[in-house]
This record gives C-alpha cells, structure tokens and sequence, in this order.
C-alpha cells in the first residue's frame, strides 16, 4: 500500500492546530473537574434517610410500608434495601453500621450479639408468621394432607425418597430449601432438625419464599416450606404439621409447632426518623399492610 | 518539525494507553481477588477443595461448586461450539447472500438478548420440559443449565466467526479454487486456518461467558450448596461457583466466610485463564501448520 501522507506534512498541520487542540484539552480537563468538585453538594438536602436491610420475608411489609411512608413524609426517605440479603445479612449490616434498621425473621442468636458487642440490639417485632410446609399440588390430591416433624426431617435427610411411603404417588420427592442465612430456613431447622445449623440433603436451594414456591408449585413431586403468606391453596397446599393446620389461630396460640415473629432490629430503641417509621409499621395502617401481605398483625 | 511529537505518535501513544489501562484494570482486579482470598487458603488448606460448603457449620469446601461449573460449562461448549463454528462456516461460506442478509441481524440481535431473559426462559420453560421429558427427579439440573448458557452464547460465536471467515482475502480463498480445490477442502484447509485466531478468540469469549454466568444459572439450577452424587451426575443439581458467590455475598460473615467467596473468584479466574491458554496454544499450532513451518 503506498504512504498516503509524509511525516512532514502532518507535523505542519499540527504544528498550526496545537493551540486550538490545547486549549480544548484544558476546557475539558478543568469542567471534568469542576463537576467533580461539586458532587459532594448533592448530599446537602434536608432529608432523613431511613435505611433497612435483611429478610427477604420481612422484605414485602417493610417495603411497602417504606413506600406509603414516604409519600406522606416530605422529611424522611426509607430505603429498603433490594434484593434483600437475608435475615443473617440484615443483622451483620446492623451490628456494622450500614443499615438503621436490619429485619430479621427470626430472634437474633447469641453468637450475633457477641460479635458486635457495642451495638445495642433492640427488637420490635412487626408481625407473626409461621412457616408451613407445602406440597405440589398432585401429592396433596393423591392423598398428602399431613405429615409429621419425624417424616419431613426423613424427607430432608432423604433417608426416605418416594412419596408412596407418605401415601403419595410413585414418584420420587424433589426436595427444596432456603439458602443459609435466610431466617426463614433458620426457623424450620431449629422446629424440625431442633439446629438451625445443620445441612440438609435438599435437592435445590433457592433465595426466597417466592421461588420456593414457584418450584414446588411447578413440580408435581415437591415438598418445600414458605411463609404463610406464600402458601397457594391451588399450587402449593400447606400439609398439617403433627395434624395441625397452619392458620391464622393455630400460630398465634402456638399449636403450631413453626411459628416466628419478624423483627426490625434496632441498634438501641428507635428514636427520630427511625421510630416514627417503626410506630408507622405497628400502627393500625401499617398492621393493615402487614395483614395484605399474608402476615398476622401484632397490633 | 518535532518528528517525535507527530499525530501518529500521539495517536499511537493514546492507544497504547487505552489498552494497557484495560490490561491493568484486569491485573489489578485478579490481584485484589487473589489478596482477599489468602485468608481461606491459609485457614483452610486443601480442605476448599472439599464437597461441602456450608458457612452454618464453618464448611468452605469449593469442590462441588468448581465440579458444578465445569459441568455446566461442559454441557454448554457441547453445544455451543459444533453449532456455533458450523453456523459460522454455514453463513459465510455456504449461504447463499439472501439467506445470509437474513438471519445475521437475527443473530447479532440474539447475541444481545441479556442473559437474565435466557434465565427467565430456562426456569419457566426448560426446567419442566426436562423434567417431564427426561423422567428426571426435577427439571432443576446442570443439564438444563448447561442447554441454556449453549444457547446463549451460541450467537456470539456464530458471529464472531462468521466475521473472522469473511475478513479472510478473496484473493486466498480464489488462489485455491483456481488450483482445483473443492469449496469444502477450501474452507478446511484455507478458509479456516486464516480465520482461526478470530474463531478461537470467539471460543474464548464463549467459555469465559458460560462459566461466568450467574443470573440464569440461579434460576434454573438454583442456589443449593449440596454437591450431587456422584459428582459428575449431569442430571442433578448442584453448586457452581457464580451461584455460591451471588447466593452467599450478601450474609457472609467478614472473614473466612467471605474469603472463601474471593477463593471462589479466584478459582474461576484460574479456570478461564487456563482455558484461555489451551485455546491460545491450539491456536498457535494451527497458525503454525497453516503456515507450513
């Protein structure tokens, strides 16, 4: 290919154009500074910011409390964080300071406190809920209305693995669970396995309540446990628990065996913007939400 | 009249900075990770090769999520290649112009589809398609995972090497043919040779994309931590490495926990760049055949 230019030629151009080209190059440098400079500004408002992190089962209420809170306060910004990271998370970013308020749904362990011996861990719990265990469709309708503790640890274990020994079809049971850290998994392992720090032999784990029970609504072969707000009486029936049925009345006088509050915890008792949010939660509006959401009020 | 100072110079010098300010930011990424997951390795010896990981128990073992990843990656490049480098050939070889004009927007536009998508479809449609097709124990397996991410990085790897095979010189491929070669003896002999250090950079891409997939690889493999059994059992699901690090970040207790996380980057930084180097040296001894040296 032959030269399309000589050396010589360009030097020349450039030589005339340095000054314009320089000029342009110290515009561009100094804006690109200036602009930075002034980033630090926009922080200056007058608003509070609220910040909440953990449970993704706490997550539902508190974000739509956050949402109806802050379009009727001008002066206070909740933020929920998303996707949420988990009870265990939500106390962890606590104990460090990166949230006000971290929501759990289970009691905070003792290990939790130990690690962060400066953070005062204040609970407020919000609502009550229990954790039922639910089946595919087709197994409920073969005949699986009930179980006991002893046989869904058998099924977690996979010591059992057909349904035909629960009185179910001939299939083999696809067994699904929460990640570690989710307080949801925390408060069926310490009802079922007495530790919420034992593995099982699930076949699949997901990160929340609502893909546990996508899958075992999808499968006709699966057992998994939600929330109670969670269970579908047309996917994913609950199944009685040592012949109790997971309701409303059966949680919260105790009878059955996995029930739970869910926590917003405080680093000490709220004050400012963060109690006004939390008196919000536990007033009659926000119980209102807690209820929409499949949840039992306290309040 | 610096010569030094000329527009080429600088143009060139700018350049150069470009690309070394990637190459740095790579390094500087590689060395953060490496540093940050000394913890693991100093605490945990070889016991992060181990089959179980369960943070509960204090249990960091990374060998089923680095088992799970090669599987799933495996199950993809079975697909993704043959079909990828055969559609590449097909379309710029082959093709006739119509059908090319045709489907190479298609296929751009797919290369583009985020993989969240490709997720999404794989958990509504695939995973109780396998289940029921395949008498599976659920649909939620490497298989299924492994068909999906083939998919999904079947379009760049169709593209990218159909650009390579048509950047090669008419002239080349015409030289051939005048000496009475057959079109496919062309293709396989010249046509693809020229084009390798493109479809081998394709290759690259395509591996580095499907074992760095997280998104759709949760969805449809899900997020467990408990390694099948065996561990080579295609059918079940397991742990991958990107699914351990997206399920787990976010609770990870400061320390080992989270240092095991970092070795599980680590880890799938290694495997990438090993591939990388296998497919590089592939590629050499082809240029070099080619070359006839």
């Amino acid at each position: 290919m032959a030269e399309t230019f000589t050396g010589h030629g360009d030097s020349l151009m450039w030589e005339k154009n340095r000054n314009k080209i320089g000029k342009a190059a110290i515009a561009i440098i100094a804006l690109t500074m200036l602009t930075t400079a002034f980033a630090g500004c926009l922080e200056g408002d007058d608003t509070t910011t609220v910040k909440i992190q953990g449970s993704s089962t706490v997550f539902p209420i508190a974000d739509r409390c956050a949402e109806i809170f802050n379009q009727e306060h001008d002066d206070i910004q909740v933020q929920v964080g998303a996707p949420p990271v988990g009870s265990g998370g939500g106390i962890d970013m606590l104990g460090q300071g990166q949230v006000h308020i971290g929501d759990a749904s289970r009691a905070i362990k003792q290990s939790e406190r130990d690690e962060y011996p400066d953070v005062d861990f204040t609970d407020n719990p919000v609502a009550a809920d229990g954790v039922a265990v639910v089946v595919s469709m087709e197994v409920y309708e073969a005949g699986v209305e009930g179980l006991t503790s002893e046989e869904v640890k058998q099924i977690y274990d996979r010591t059992v693995t057909n349904w035909q020994a629960f009185g179910g079809p001939d299939m083999d049971i696809a067994v699904y669970e929460r990640e570690e850290g989710s307080g949801t998994r925390d408060t069926f392992m310490e009802a079922i396995y007495g530790d919420d720090d034992l593995t099982t032999n699930a076949t699949a784990a997901y990160t929340s309540n609502a893909e546990v029970q996508s899958a075992v609504g999808e499968a006709d072969n699966g057992i998994g446990y939600v929330g109670l707000g969670y269970v579908d009486d047309t996917s994913t029936p609950a199944v009685k628990l040592d012949d109790v049925e997971p309701t409303e009345d059966t949680i919260k006088d105790g009878s059955y065996p996995i029930n739970r509050q869910l926590h917003m915890y405080t680093d000490g008792e709220p004050s400012g913007a963060v109690k006004t949010f939390i008196d919000f939660v536990k007033s009659d509006r926000g119980q209102e939400i807690v209820a929409d959401e499949g949840f039992i009020p306290l309040y | 009249m610096n010569p030094t100072l000329s527009r080429e110079n600088v143009i060139k010098y700018i350049l150069l900075a470009a690309a070394s300010f990637s190459v740095f930011i790579i390094f500087l990424i590689f060395i953060y990770l490496f540093q940050k997951s000394i913890p693991a390795f100093q605490e945990l010896g070889w016991s992060i090769l181990s089959r179980e990981y369960s943070p509960a128990s204090d249990r960091y073992g990374l060998g089923g999520a680095i088992a799970g990843s090669l599987l799933v990656t495996a199950g993809a490049l079975t697909i993704s290649y043959p079909l990828g480098i055969g559609g590449g050939i097909f379309l710029s070889e082959i093709a006739p112009v119509w059908v090319r004009r045709m489907l190479k927007p298609i296929i751009e536009v797919l290369a583009g589809i985020p993989s969240v998508i490709y997720g999404f479809l794989g958990a509504v449609l695939l995973v109780p398609f396998a289940y029921n097709a395949f008498d599976m124990l659920q649909g939620q397996s490497y298989f299924a995972g492994g068909i999906i991410l083939g998919v999904m990085t079947l379009p760049i790897i169709i593209s990218i090497s159909d650009d390579s095979l048509k950047a090669v010189p008419r002239d080349v491929k015409d030289a051939s043919l005048a000496l009475g070669a057959t079109r496919w003896t062309t293709t396989k002999k010249i046509t693809f040779p020229a084009a390798s250090s493109g479809i081998f950079a394709a290759a690259t891409l395509g591996v580095g994309k499907a074992i760095g997939e997280t998104m759709a690889v949760l969805m449809i493999i899900s997020a467990t931590t408990n390694a099948p059994m065996p561990w080579f059992d295609f059918f079940q699901a397991g742990p991958t490495l990107t699914a351990l690090i997206a399920g787990h970040m976010g609770e990870s207790a400061p320390g080992v926990a989270r240092s095991a996380l970092f070795a599980a980057g680590v880890f799938l930084f290694l495997i990438v760049g090993t591939l990388a180097i296998i497919t590089d040296i592939m590629q050499q001894r082809v240029i070099k055949k080619f070359r006839g040296r």
